[in-house]
């Protein structure tokens, strides 16, 4: 009995300097309930006030963790208006793509036609030109006639 | 960090968190409050917070500071807390002795300065430990057991003050 209380008295030096350990404290708990002395109320009253509230902490958790589903619907639901707004932005990108590319491609066909109708007019304006000078060169033969003849044959004149 | 595991995670670390709470603000609505917020908090932070190793002293952390922004924004506001009044009720006529011990403890308890009311509240009622405290707290350890210890004995002397009132009171009758 000496011994038990001396050794709760020196446990208690210890809990009160904060150097206890929780193993001491559990001790000093049934030091207390077995010995039971006046001298020692403060410090039973102390446990017991411990254990009670403890004791009274059974309360379920006060925690509404339903925002997480909340947040989840609020992620699929943006998610959801992203992809949706990805798939019309591409469909727009393809499209306008596809008529830059109509237009550039009716663009270069109309060049190449442009291009080959004046190759063809260059071509045609070269026979013509070819042409032309050999008639021209005829002409100055009917010119040399003329000149030649003109004083033997005076056919227009009275 | 999925759904699960986040809620296994925080409940486990609610009781801790909802003691600190009470120790600071001293009252149970805005002690849940804090621990609603807290809780969003992390779930928007999941991805640091699966990261966190010591996710028990990170959770503290979230709700102290949450519980000191909402003591700043109260005294901003020139608003005072209202006390919890009620300490326990009606938990039974073999109890009530345990009761009123209890309610006489927690009174003087209020008694006590700040950090010293806070500290024991979270060793020795939250069932803390030295680390848990100091990293709740931001406090060295030394700091937190000397805290502690002048609490247990501040504590002990008002008890016996007030345990000679109460026998001067009675001899007089």
């Amino acid at each position: 009995m000496k011994n038990r209380k001396e050794e709760l008295k020196s446990l208690l030096i210890k809990f009160d300097e904060g150097q206890t350990t929780f193993d001491e404290e559990k001790r000093i708990k049934d030091l207390l309930r077995e010995l039971d002395a006046m001298e020692f109320d403060f410090y039973k009253h102390y446990f017991e006030s411990i254990d009670f509230s403890l004791k009274k902490r059974t309360e379920k958790s006060s925690i509404d963790f339903s925002f997480i589903n909340q947040a989840d619907v609020n992620q699929k639901k943006s998610t959801f208006t992203s992809r949706k707004l990805l798939k019309v932005a591409a469909i727009a990108i393809l499209l306008i793509g596809a008529m830059f590319f109509g237009k550039h491609q009716q663009n270069k066909l109309n060049q190449s036609k442009a291009e080959l109708a004046l190759q063809q007019t260059v071509e045609a304006l070269n026979l013509v030109g070819t042409k032309m000078n050999t008639a021209k060169e005829k002409m100055n033969y009917i010119e040399i006639f003329n000149d030649r003849t003109k004083p033997y044959i005076n056919l227009n004149q009275k | 960090m999925n759904q699960i595991d986040f809620i296994t995670e925080i409940q486990k670390h609610e009781p801790k968190m909802f003691g600190l709470a009470i120790s600071i603000l001293k009252n149970r609505d805005l002690a849940k409050d804090g621990l609603q917020e807290s809780a969003i908090k992390l779930w928007n932070q999941r991805d640091y917070f699966q990261k966190v190793k010591n996710k028990q002293a990170y959770c503290m952390q979230i709700i102290k500071n949450w519980c000191y922004d909402e003591l700043k924004r109260k005294v901003n506001n020139h608003l005072r807390l209202q006390d919890d009044e009620e300490v326990e009720e009606g938990i039974g006529n073999e109890k009530d002795h345990v009761n009123d011990t209890y309610r006489r403890i927690k009174s003087l308890i209020e008694k006590l300065p700040s950090k010293q009311r806070l500290i024991i509240q979270l060793k020795d009622f939250e069932g803390l430990d030295f680390e848990e405290i100091s990293n709740a707290l931001k406090m060295e350890q030394g700091s937190v057991r000397v805290n502690l210890s002048r609490a247990r004995k501040r504590l002990k002397e008002m008890y016996l003050e007030q345990e000679n009132k109460i026998k001067m009171i009675q001899n007089e009758e």
